[in-house]
Protein backbone atom coordinates (compact mmCIF):
# COMPACT_ATOMS: atom_id res chain seq x y z
CA UNK A 1 0.00 0.00 0.00
CA UNK A 2 2.90 2.30 0.58
CA UNK A 3 2.76 5.03 -1.69
CA UNK A 4 6.31 5.48 -3.99
CA UNK A 5 7.93 8.27 -2.52
CA UNK A 6 9.99 11.02 -3.88
CA UNK A 7 13.50 10.66 -2.42
CA UNK A 8 15.01 7.29 -3.72
CA UNK A 9 15.05 4.99 -1.10
CA UNK A 10 18.19 4.20 1.67
CA UNK A 11 17.53 0.97 2.20
CA UNK A 12 16.70 -1.33 -0.70
CA UNK A 13 13.07 -2.88 0.06
CA UNK A 14 14.54 -6.15 0.75
CA UNK A 15 16.57 -4.49 3.39
CA UNK A 16 13.42 -2.88 4.52
CA UNK A 17 11.54 -5.87 4.93
CA UNK A 18 14.00 -7.76 6.89
CA UNK A 19 15.02 -5.15 9.35
CA UNK A 20 10.97 -4.55 9.87
CA UNK A 21 10.72 -8.42 10.87
CA UNK A 22 13.52 -7.95 12.68
CA UNK A 23 12.26 -5.20 14.66
CA UNK A 24 8.95 -6.82 15.01
CA UNK A 25 11.24 -9.63 17.30
CA UNK A 26 12.31 -6.66 19.36
CA UNK A 27 9.22 -5.87 20.96
CA UNK A 28 7.89 -7.26 24.40
CA UNK A 29 7.70 -10.65 23.88
CA UNK A 30 3.86 -10.19 25.76
CA UNK A 31 3.53 -7.61 22.98
CA UNK A 32 4.87 -10.41 20.37
CA UNK A 33 2.49 -13.06 21.48
CA UNK A 34 -0.69 -10.76 20.80
CA UNK A 35 0.11 -8.60 17.88
CA UNK A 36 3.69 -10.29 16.29
CA UNK A 37 1.40 -12.49 13.71
CA UNK A 38 -0.84 -9.50 12.61
CA UNK A 39 2.37 -7.34 12.22
CA UNK A 40 4.04 -9.67 9.96
CA UNK A 41 1.16 -10.09 7.67
CA UNK A 42 0.83 -6.45 7.21
CA UNK A 43 4.28 -5.80 6.30
CA UNK A 44 3.93 -9.07 3.94
CA UNK A 45 1.33 -6.78 2.17
CA UNK A 46 2.70 -3.15 2.20
CA UNK A 47 6.11 -2.57 0.80
CA UNK A 48 8.47 -1.24 3.98
CA UNK A 49 10.59 1.56 3.84
CA UNK A 50 13.06 3.36 6.03
CA UNK A 51 10.15 4.99 7.34
CA UNK A 52 8.26 1.36 8.28
CA UNK A 53 11.87 0.65 10.27
CA UNK A 54 12.22 3.95 12.01
CA UNK A 55 8.73 3.06 12.84
CA UNK A 56 8.68 0.04 14.23
CA UNK A 57 11.72 1.01 16.07
CA UNK A 58 10.01 3.68 18.02
CA UNK A 59 7.39 0.77 18.37
CA UNK A 60 9.80 -1.10 20.46
CA UNK A 61 11.62 1.25 22.14
CA UNK A 62 7.91 2.55 23.67
CA UNK A 63 6.40 -0.76 23.88
CA UNK A 64 9.50 -1.91 25.35
CA UNK A 65 8.95 1.23 28.08
CA UNK A 66 5.38 0.12 28.70
CA UNK A 67 4.84 -1.62 32.19
CA UNK A 68 1.94 -3.03 30.56
CA UNK A 69 4.21 -5.12 27.93
CA UNK A 70 7.30 -5.34 29.79
CA UNK A 71 6.90 -9.14 30.19
CA UNK A 72 8.18 -10.68 33.41
CA UNK A 73 10.40 -13.78 32.19
CA UNK A 74 12.83 -11.64 29.46
CA UNK A 75 12.63 -8.60 31.04
CA UNK A 76 12.95 -9.20 34.47
CA UNK A 77 16.52 -9.53 34.71
CA UNK A 78 17.00 -6.09 33.32
CA UNK A 79 14.42 -4.30 35.60
CA UNK A 80 15.86 -6.35 38.44
CA UNK A 81 19.27 -5.25 37.37
CA UNK A 82 17.87 -1.53 36.57
CA UNK A 83 15.88 -1.95 40.70
CA UNK A 84 19.42 -2.03 42.65
CA UNK A 85 21.05 0.99 43.21
CA UNK A 86 24.03 -0.13 42.19
CA UNK A 87 23.29 -1.13 38.90
CA UNK A 88 20.94 2.29 38.31
CA UNK A 89 24.40 4.01 39.30
CA UNK A 90 26.49 2.21 36.88
CA UNK A 91 23.61 2.73 33.93
CA UNK A 92 23.12 6.18 34.56
CA UNK A 93 27.04 7.01 34.78
CA UNK A 94 27.87 5.12 31.45
CA UNK A 95 25.12 7.07 29.68
CA UNK A 96 26.87 10.59 31.30
CA UNK A 97 30.05 9.00 29.97
CA UNK A 98 29.11 8.40 26.64
CA UNK A 99 27.58 12.07 26.38
CA UNK A 100 30.45 13.54 27.93
CA UNK A 101 32.75 11.68 25.10
CA UNK A 102 30.36 12.91 22.63
CA UNK A 103 30.30 16.53 23.57
CA UNK A 104 33.96 16.29 23.68
CA UNK A 105 34.50 14.54 20.47
CA UNK A 106 32.44 16.62 19.01
CA UNK A 107 33.97 19.96 20.36
CA UNK A 108 37.20 18.50 18.86
CA UNK A 109 36.32 17.78 15.76
CA UNK A 110 34.71 21.60 15.17
CA UNK A 111 37.52 22.98 16.62
CA UNK A 112 39.55 20.47 13.97
CA UNK A 113 37.20 21.43 11.25
CA UNK A 114 37.90 25.65 12.04
CA UNK A 115 41.48 24.89 11.46
CA UNK A 116 41.89 23.08 8.58
CA UNK A 117 41.55 25.86 5.66
CA UNK A 118 44.99 26.43 3.80
CA UNK A 119 47.23 29.02 5.04
CA UNK A 120 46.53 32.05 3.06
CA UNK A 121 49.53 33.40 1.38
CA UNK A 122 51.38 36.74 3.43
CA UNK A 123 51.11 38.85 0.28
CA UNK A 124 47.58 39.28 -0.06
CA UNK A 125 46.81 41.88 2.34
CA UNK A 126 48.53 41.85 5.20
CA UNK A 127 47.50 43.49 7.89
CA UNK A 128 49.63 43.55 10.80
CA UNK A 129 53.20 42.02 11.52
CA UNK A 130 55.18 41.70 14.87
CA UNK A 131 58.38 40.31 16.30
CA UNK A 132 58.63 38.75 19.44
CA UNK A 133 60.74 40.38 22.28
CA UNK A 134 63.73 38.12 21.13
CA UNK A 135 63.49 38.49 17.80
CA UNK A 136 63.12 34.38 17.10
CA UNK A 137 58.78 34.74 16.19
CA UNK A 138 57.05 36.66 13.51
CA UNK A 139 53.16 37.30 13.62
CA UNK A 140 51.76 37.81 10.74
CA UNK A 141 47.80 38.47 10.70
CA UNK A 142 46.51 38.21 6.78
CA UNK A 143 43.67 37.71 8.61
CA UNK A 144 44.68 34.49 10.29
CA UNK A 145 46.79 34.69 12.64
CA UNK A 146 50.27 33.14 11.39
CA UNK A 147 53.35 32.85 13.83
CA UNK A 148 56.61 31.89 11.89
CA UNK A 149 60.09 31.11 13.05
CA UNK A 150 62.54 33.30 12.19
CA UNK A 151 65.48 32.06 14.31
CA UNK A 152 67.07 31.25 11.13
CA UNK A 153 66.48 34.31 9.40
CA UNK A 154 67.71 32.71 5.85
CA UNK A 155 64.85 29.87 6.25
CA UNK A 156 61.76 30.96 8.12
CA UNK A 157 59.24 28.57 9.00
CA UNK A 158 55.46 28.65 9.62
CA UNK A 159 55.32 27.07 12.78
CA UNK A 160 51.29 27.13 12.88
CA UNK A 161 48.25 29.19 11.98
CA UNK A 162 44.67 29.48 13.18
CA UNK A 163 42.45 30.57 11.10
CA UNK A 164 40.48 33.69 12.10
CA UNK A 165 39.23 37.26 10.81
CA UNK A 166 41.98 39.73 12.51
CA UNK A 167 42.68 43.03 11.21
CA UNK A 168 43.06 46.83 11.73
CA UNK A 169 46.20 46.28 14.59
CA UNK A 170 49.44 44.51 13.85
CA UNK A 171 49.17 43.26 17.15
CA UNK A 172 52.31 43.01 19.64
CA UNK A 173 54.08 40.70 21.96
CA UNK A 174 54.18 40.98 25.87
CA UNK A 175 57.71 41.35 26.88
CA UNK A 176 57.46 37.67 28.57
CA UNK A 177 57.55 36.60 24.24
CA UNK A 178 54.64 33.79 24.64
CA UNK A 179 51.41 36.62 25.17
CA UNK A 180 50.70 37.82 21.95
CA UNK A 181 47.89 40.21 21.47
CA UNK A 182 45.85 41.16 18.15
CA UNK A 183 42.94 43.33 16.86
CA UNK A 184 39.92 41.12 15.42
CA UNK A 185 36.68 42.38 16.39
CA UNK A 186 37.61 42.67 20.01
CA UNK A 187 41.01 42.23 21.07
CA UNK A 188 42.44 38.37 21.27
CA UNK A 189 44.82 37.31 23.65
CA UNK A 190 47.26 34.17 22.16
CA UNK A 191 49.50 32.05 24.07
CA UNK A 192 51.77 31.33 21.05
CA UNK A 193 54.34 29.29 23.64
CA UNK A 194 53.25 26.07 21.46
CA UNK A 195 52.18 27.78 18.14
CA UNK A 196 52.55 24.17 16.61
CA UNK A 197 49.75 23.56 15.10
CA UNK A 198 48.28 26.31 15.88
CA UNK A 199 48.47 29.34 18.54
CA UNK A 200 46.40 29.09 21.45
CA UNK A 201 43.52 31.64 21.87
CA UNK A 202 43.03 32.35 25.91
CA UNK A 203 40.89 35.44 26.25
CA UNK A 204 39.26 38.14 24.29
CA UNK A 205 39.53 42.34 25.82
CA UNK A 206 35.94 42.92 26.37
CA UNK A 207 35.46 45.85 23.40
CA UNK A 208 34.58 49.18 25.29
CA UNK A 209 34.18 50.98 22.28
CA UNK A 210 32.95 50.76 18.54
CA UNK A 211 35.86 50.59 15.88
CA UNK A 212 39.23 49.19 15.72
CA UNK A 213 42.24 49.63 17.58
CA UNK A 214 45.53 51.03 15.70
CA UNK A 215 48.01 50.65 17.78
CA UNK A 216 49.01 47.70 20.99
CA UNK A 217 51.89 48.28 23.34
CA UNK A 218 52.76 46.29 26.19
CA UNK A 219 54.73 48.24 29.28
CA UNK A 220 57.99 47.07 29.99
CA UNK A 221 56.64 45.37 33.09
CA UNK A 222 54.42 43.17 30.93
CA UNK A 223 51.66 43.59 33.07
CA UNK A 224 49.36 46.70 31.43
CA UNK A 225 48.63 46.42 27.80
CA UNK A 226 47.77 50.00 26.16
CA UNK A 227 45.23 50.24 23.01
CA UNK A 228 45.25 53.21 20.52
CA UNK A 229 41.94 53.42 19.42
CA UNK A 230 40.14 54.43 15.97
CA UNK A 231 37.50 56.38 18.12
CA UNK A 232 40.74 58.86 19.00
CA UNK A 233 40.96 56.98 22.62
CA UNK A 234 43.23 54.87 24.62
CA UNK A 235 42.39 52.27 26.60
CA UNK A 236 44.44 50.64 29.80
CA UNK A 237 44.25 46.68 30.78
CA UNK A 238 45.76 44.65 33.27
CA UNK A 239 46.82 41.55 31.68
CA UNK A 240 48.58 40.14 34.59
CA UNK A 241 46.56 37.44 34.66
CA UNK A 242 45.70 37.17 31.00
CA UNK A 243 43.31 34.78 31.00
CA UNK A 244 41.29 37.42 32.81
CA UNK A 245 42.15 40.65 31.45
CA UNK A 246 40.52 43.42 33.43
CA UNK A 247 40.34 47.07 31.59
CA UNK A 248 42.09 49.72 33.76
CA UNK A 249 40.86 52.40 32.38
CA UNK A 250 39.63 54.73 28.89
CA UNK A 251 40.73 57.89 28.27
CA UNK A 252 39.48 60.66 25.36
CA UNK A 253 42.65 61.52 23.53
CA UNK A 254 41.84 62.85 20.40
CA UNK A 255 38.78 63.84 18.69
CA UNK A 256 37.00 60.74 16.94
CA UNK A 257 37.23 61.34 13.01
CA UNK A 258 33.88 61.66 11.41
CA UNK A 259 35.11 60.03 8.45
CA UNK A 260 35.75 56.69 8.38
CA UNK A 261 39.28 55.15 7.31
CA UNK A 262 39.80 54.99 3.85
CA UNK A 263 42.47 54.30 1.41
CA UNK A 264 44.69 53.10 4.71
CA UNK A 265 44.51 56.53 6.02
CA UNK A 266 45.15 56.39 10.03
CA UNK A 267 42.12 58.01 12.45
CA UNK A 268 41.86 58.48 15.95
CA UNK A 269 44.59 57.87 17.77
CA UNK A 270 47.21 56.10 15.28
CA UNK A 271 51.06 54.97 17.17
CA UNK A 272 51.43 54.36 20.85
CA UNK A 273 55.04 53.98 22.97
CA UNK A 274 55.99 53.10 25.99
CA UNK A 275 59.11 53.92 27.63
CA UNK A 276 61.11 50.74 27.01
CA UNK A 277 63.05 50.68 30.41
CA UNK A 278 61.04 51.67 33.79
CA UNK A 279 62.70 54.86 34.05
CA UNK A 280 63.08 56.95 37.52
CA UNK A 281 59.37 58.28 38.10
CA UNK A 282 57.70 55.00 36.22
CA UNK A 283 57.43 54.44 32.65
CA UNK A 284 56.17 57.56 29.65
CA UNK A 285 53.87 56.67 27.52
CA UNK A 286 53.74 58.50 23.49
CA UNK A 287 50.52 59.10 21.73
CA UNK A 288 50.01 60.18 18.42
CA UNK A 289 47.21 60.96 16.62
CA UNK A 290 45.52 61.31 13.17
CA UNK A 291 46.32 65.43 13.47
CA UNK A 292 49.78 65.21 13.87
CA UNK A 293 49.74 65.96 17.40
CA UNK A 294 51.84 63.71 20.04
CA UNK A 295 50.73 63.70 23.35
CA UNK A 296 53.11 62.50 26.59
CA UNK A 297 51.64 60.63 29.91
CA UNK A 298 53.29 60.05 33.00
CA UNK A 299 51.91 55.87 33.28
CA UNK A 300 53.45 55.62 36.80
CA UNK A 301 50.30 54.53 37.93
CA UNK A 302 48.51 53.20 34.77
CA UNK A 303 45.10 53.62 36.57
CA UNK A 304 44.93 57.39 37.20
CA UNK A 305 47.50 57.82 33.63
CA UNK A 306 48.13 61.48 33.52
CA UNK A 307 48.42 64.24 30.74
CA UNK A 308 52.48 65.64 31.19
CA UNK A 309 52.51 67.66 27.69
CA UNK A 310 51.20 67.84 24.36
CA UNK A 311 53.40 68.58 21.43
CA UNK A 312 52.15 70.51 18.98
CA UNK A 313 51.86 68.99 15.28
CA UNK A 314 54.45 68.97 12.94
CA UNK A 315 52.49 69.08 9.73
CA UNK A 316 49.08 67.72 9.02
CA UNK A 317 49.51 63.96 8.77
CA UNK A 318 48.27 61.08 10.94
CA UNK A 319 51.40 60.27 13.43
CA UNK A 320 52.36 56.99 11.41
CA UNK A 321 54.47 55.49 14.58
CA UNK A 322 56.47 56.35 17.40
CA UNK A 323 59.83 54.86 19.17
CA UNK A 324 61.63 55.46 21.95
CA UNK A 325 65.29 55.37 22.42
CA UNK A 326 66.87 52.11 24.76
CA UNK A 327 67.35 54.79 27.51
CA UNK A 328 64.14 56.31 26.81
CA UNK A 329 65.62 60.02 26.71
CA UNK A 330 64.64 60.33 23.18
CA UNK A 331 61.12 60.49 21.32
CA UNK A 332 61.67 59.89 17.45
CA UNK A 333 57.77 59.92 15.72
CA UNK A 334 57.18 59.48 11.98
CA UNK A 335 54.49 61.16 10.71
CA UNK A 336 52.85 59.70 7.76
CA UNK A 337 54.34 62.43 5.30
CA UNK A 338 57.28 60.89 5.85
CA UNK A 339 58.70 63.46 8.35
CA UNK A 340 60.97 62.10 11.16
CA UNK A 341 61.30 64.28 14.63
CA UNK A 342 63.40 63.69 17.11
CA UNK A 343 62.97 65.08 20.85
CA UNK A 344 65.05 64.52 24.07
CA UNK A 345 62.29 63.56 26.49
CA UNK A 346 64.76 62.85 29.32
CA UNK A 347 62.35 65.44 30.78
CA UNK A 348 58.72 65.03 29.62
CA UNK A 349 57.24 67.90 31.37
CA UNK A 350 59.62 70.17 28.98
CA UNK A 351 60.67 68.33 25.97
CA UNK A 352 63.14 69.83 23.48
CA UNK A 353 63.11 70.02 19.61
CA UNK A 354 66.51 67.91 18.38
CA UNK A 355 66.26 66.99 14.74
CA UNK A 356 63.12 66.94 12.04
CA UNK A 357 64.46 64.43 9.50
CA UNK A 358 63.09 63.50 5.92
CA UNK A 359 62.53 60.31 4.34
CA UNK A 360 63.37 59.93 0.79
CA UNK A 361 62.97 57.79 -1.99
CA UNK A 362 65.85 57.86 -4.31
CA UNK A 363 64.78 58.94 -8.01
CA UNK A 364 61.32 59.56 -6.73
CA UNK A 365 61.19 63.43 -5.23
CA UNK A 366 57.34 63.46 -5.75
CA UNK A 367 56.88 60.26 -3.74
CA UNK A 368 53.03 60.31 -1.49
CA UNK A 369 54.06 58.87 1.45
CA UNK A 370 50.45 59.32 2.87
CA UNK A 371 49.29 56.22 4.03
CA UNK A 372 52.56 54.68 3.38
CA UNK A 373 52.77 52.90 6.38
CA UNK A 374 56.23 54.18 7.87
CA UNK A 375 57.17 52.14 10.50
CA UNK A 376 60.68 52.95 12.99
CA UNK A 377 62.74 51.59 15.35
CA UNK A 378 66.05 52.66 17.31
CA UNK A 379 69.09 50.36 17.58
CA UNK A 380 69.54 48.35 20.67
CA UNK A 381 72.24 50.97 21.17
CA UNK A 382 70.47 53.35 20.79
CA UNK A 383 73.34 55.22 17.86
CA UNK A 384 70.77 54.58 14.83
CA UNK A 385 67.36 55.14 13.78
CA UNK A 386 65.79 53.37 10.87
CA UNK A 387 62.63 53.84 9.00
CA UNK A 388 61.02 51.77 6.29
CA UNK A 389 58.43 53.71 4.37
CA UNK A 390 56.01 52.15 1.74
CA UNK A 391 57.53 48.44 2.31
CA UNK A 392 60.52 49.86 -0.38
CA UNK A 393 62.43 52.39 0.96
CA UNK A 394 64.88 51.67 4.05
CA UNK A 395 66.42 54.89 5.78
CA UNK A 396 69.18 54.74 8.49
CA UNK A 397 70.49 57.42 10.65
CA UNK A 398 73.11 57.87 12.58
CA UNK A 399 71.96 59.50 15.76
CA UNK A 400 74.62 59.77 18.59
CA UNK A 401 74.23 63.02 18.15
CA UNK A 402 70.59 63.74 18.02
CA UNK A 403 71.24 67.28 16.57
CA UNK A 404 73.45 66.44 14.20
CA UNK A 405 72.02 63.41 13.32
CA UNK A 406 72.88 62.47 9.71
CA UNK A 407 71.69 59.78 6.99
CA UNK A 408 73.74 56.79 6.85
CA UNK A 409 71.88 55.09 4.04
CA UNK A 410 68.84 54.88 1.94
CA UNK A 411 68.20 51.56 0.09
CA UNK A 412 64.99 50.71 -1.85
CA UNK A 413 64.03 47.71 -2.72
CA UNK A 414 61.15 45.72 -3.85
CA UNK A 415 61.16 42.83 -2.33
CA UNK A 416 58.66 43.53 -0.09
CA UNK A 417 54.89 43.21 -0.71
CA UNK A 418 52.24 45.36 0.21
CA UNK A 419 51.16 45.32 4.04
CA UNK A 420 52.22 46.08 7.15
CA UNK A 421 55.95 45.34 8.58
CA UNK A 422 58.16 45.05 11.22
CA UNK A 423 61.23 45.58 12.89
CA UNK A 424 62.79 43.04 14.90
CA UNK A 425 64.22 44.63 18.23
CA UNK A 426 67.13 46.78 18.02
CA UNK A 427 66.26 47.42 14.40
CA UNK A 428 68.56 44.91 12.88
CA UNK A 429 65.66 43.26 10.73
CA UNK A 430 62.62 43.85 8.65
CA UNK A 431 59.85 41.11 8.50
CA UNK A 432 56.87 41.80 5.52
CA UNK A 433 54.85 40.25 3.23
CA UNK A 434 56.88 38.78 0.31
CA UNK A 435 56.24 40.02 -3.04
CA UNK A 436 55.33 36.69 -4.31
CA UNK A 437 54.94 33.53 -2.93
CA UNK A 438 53.64 32.14 0.11
CA UNK A 439 56.44 32.92 2.51
CA UNK A 440 57.79 35.37 4.77
CA UNK A 441 60.32 38.21 3.53
CA UNK A 442 63.03 39.11 5.65
CA UNK A 443 65.50 42.23 5.40
CA UNK A 444 68.10 41.72 7.43
CA UNK A 445 69.85 45.51 7.94
CA UNK A 446 74.09 45.41 8.77
CA UNK B 1 -1.92 12.35 -2.49
CA UNK B 2 1.31 11.82 -0.43
CA UNK B 3 3.52 14.43 -0.16
CA UNK B 4 1.46 17.72 0.63
CA UNK B 5 -0.73 15.51 2.39
CA UNK B 6 2.19 13.93 4.54
CA UNK B 7 2.04 16.56 6.06
CA UNK B 8 -1.38 16.38 8.07
CA UNK B 9 -0.15 13.40 9.14
CA UNK B 10 1.24 15.34 12.25
CA UNK B 11 -1.82 16.74 13.24
CA UNK B 12 -3.76 13.51 12.83
CA UNK B 13 -4.20 11.69 16.03
CA UNK B 14 -3.77 7.92 15.08
CA UNK B 15 -6.41 7.01 17.05
CA UNK B 16 -8.58 9.40 15.31
CA UNK B 17 -7.78 8.02 12.40
CA UNK B 18 -8.39 4.57 13.70
CA UNK B 19 -12.17 4.92 15.19
CA UNK B 20 -12.73 6.65 12.04
CA UNK B 21 -12.16 4.04 9.84
CA UNK B 22 -13.69 1.95 12.18
CA UNK B 23 -16.90 3.68 12.54
CA UNK B 24 -18.50 2.26 9.49
CA UNK B 25 -17.69 -1.44 10.08
CA UNK B 26 -14.83 -4.08 11.55
CA UNK B 27 -11.22 -3.93 9.40
CA UNK B 28 -7.91 -5.98 9.69
CA UNK B 29 -4.94 -4.10 10.27
CA UNK B 30 -4.20 -3.67 6.55
CA UNK B 31 -7.67 -2.59 5.82
CA UNK B 32 -7.49 0.34 8.58
CA UNK B 33 -4.34 1.14 6.89
CA UNK B 34 -5.52 1.58 3.18
CA UNK B 35 -9.00 3.02 4.26
CA UNK B 36 -6.98 5.93 6.31
CA UNK B 37 -4.66 6.43 3.51
CA UNK B 38 -7.83 6.37 1.05
CA UNK B 39 -9.95 9.33 3.39
CA UNK B 40 -7.53 11.32 5.13
CA UNK B 41 -4.63 10.62 2.97
CA UNK B 42 -1.84 9.68 6.01
CA UNK B 43 0.24 7.06 5.08
CA UNK B 44 -0.29 5.61 8.70
CA UNK B 45 2.69 3.05 9.05
CA UNK B 46 2.38 -0.52 11.20
CA UNK B 47 4.17 -0.12 13.95
CA UNK B 48 2.05 3.73 14.59
CA UNK B 49 -0.98 1.17 13.68
CA UNK B 50 -0.62 -1.67 15.95
CA UNK B 51 0.61 0.97 18.63
CA UNK B 52 -2.54 3.04 18.90
CA UNK B 53 -4.49 -0.37 18.37
CA UNK B 54 -3.08 -1.44 21.57
CA UNK B 55 -3.63 1.72 23.76
CA UNK B 56 -7.10 2.18 22.07
CA UNK B 57 -7.86 -2.02 23.22
CA UNK B 58 -6.45 -1.32 26.35
CA UNK B 59 -8.82 1.65 26.92
CA UNK B 60 -11.54 -0.75 25.98
CA UNK B 61 -12.63 1.40 22.72
CA UNK B 62 -11.63 -1.17 20.30
CA UNK B 63 -12.37 -4.57 20.50
CA UNK B 64 -10.61 -7.83 17.96
CA UNK B 65 -13.04 -9.87 17.01
CA UNK B 66 -12.58 -13.90 16.58
CA UNK B 67 -11.19 -14.43 13.18
CA UNK B 68 -7.79 -15.87 11.63
CA UNK B 69 -4.59 -15.20 13.97
CA UNK B 70 -3.20 -13.45 11.25
CA UNK B 71 -6.07 -11.09 9.90
CA UNK B 72 -7.86 -9.98 13.38
CA UNK B 73 -11.05 -7.55 12.21
CA UNK B 74 -11.30 -4.72 14.60
CA UNK B 75 -14.38 -3.37 15.53
CA UNK B 76 -14.90 -0.17 17.53
CA UNK B 77 -17.00 -0.44 20.63
CA UNK B 78 -20.06 2.13 22.39
CA UNK B 79 -17.68 3.50 24.20
CA UNK B 80 -15.30 4.54 21.20
CA UNK B 81 -18.41 5.14 19.76
CA UNK B 82 -18.84 7.83 22.57
CA UNK B 83 -15.22 9.04 22.28
CA UNK B 84 -15.38 9.34 18.57
CA UNK B 85 -18.44 11.92 18.56
CA UNK B 86 -16.77 13.56 21.52
CA UNK B 87 -13.39 14.35 19.41
CA UNK B 88 -15.47 15.33 16.30
CA UNK B 89 -17.80 17.56 17.82
CA UNK B 90 -14.60 19.44 19.09
CA UNK B 91 -12.86 19.18 16.03
CA UNK B 92 -16.04 20.50 14.03
CA UNK B 93 -15.38 23.44 16.76
CA UNK B 94 -11.75 24.38 15.62
CA UNK B 95 -12.68 23.87 12.23
CA UNK B 96 -15.31 26.29 12.99
CA UNK B 97 -13.34 28.82 14.83
CA UNK B 98 -10.42 28.25 12.78
CA UNK B 99 -12.46 29.35 8.98
CA UNK B 100 -13.90 31.87 10.82
CA UNK B 101 -10.43 33.66 11.93
CA UNK B 102 -8.42 32.66 8.68
CA UNK B 103 -11.79 34.05 6.58
CA UNK B 104 -11.36 30.75 4.54
CA UNK B 105 -14.82 30.22 2.54
CA UNK B 106 -16.60 27.29 4.12
CA UNK B 107 -16.60 25.65 0.56
CA UNK B 108 -17.12 22.46 -0.04
CA UNK B 109 -13.92 21.72 -1.81
CA UNK B 110 -12.30 23.38 1.57
CA UNK B 111 -14.70 21.05 3.75
CA UNK B 112 -13.14 18.36 1.28
CA UNK B 113 -16.44 16.31 0.70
Amino acid sequence: MTAPREAGPVLSPAAAARLSRFLVRCHPRRWRERYAAEVLDVLDQCLPTEHTVLDLWLSAVSAQLDPAWRGRPSASAVRAWMGRPFGMFVTISAVMLLLVAGLVGGAAYSDYLGNIGPPMPLSDGTFGMAFSPDGRLVAAINPNLEIWSVADPARPVRLGYSVGDLAGAPGAFAPNGWLLVTSGGPGILWDVSHPTPRPKEIATLPPDHAGGVNQYAFFPDGRILAAANVNGTMTLWDTADPYHPARIATLAVAAASGAPASGGQLTGLTALAVTPSPAAGGPVLASGDASGVVTLWDASDPARISRVVTLPAQGKAPVSALAFSPDGDILASADDDGTVVLRDVSNPAAPAMLAVLHLTAQGRADFNWLGSNIEIAFSADGRTLTAVAGNTAVTRWDVASPRAATRLFTVTGDSLGSGAVAFAPGGTEIAGPPTAGDTLALWQLR
Amino acid sequence: MHGKFDDLGRFADPSLLILTSLADGAKHGYAIMTDVAAFSGVAMEPGTLYGALSRLERRGWVRPLDGEERRKPYEITATGQEILSEQLASMQRIVRVGFKRTGLPRTASAWGS
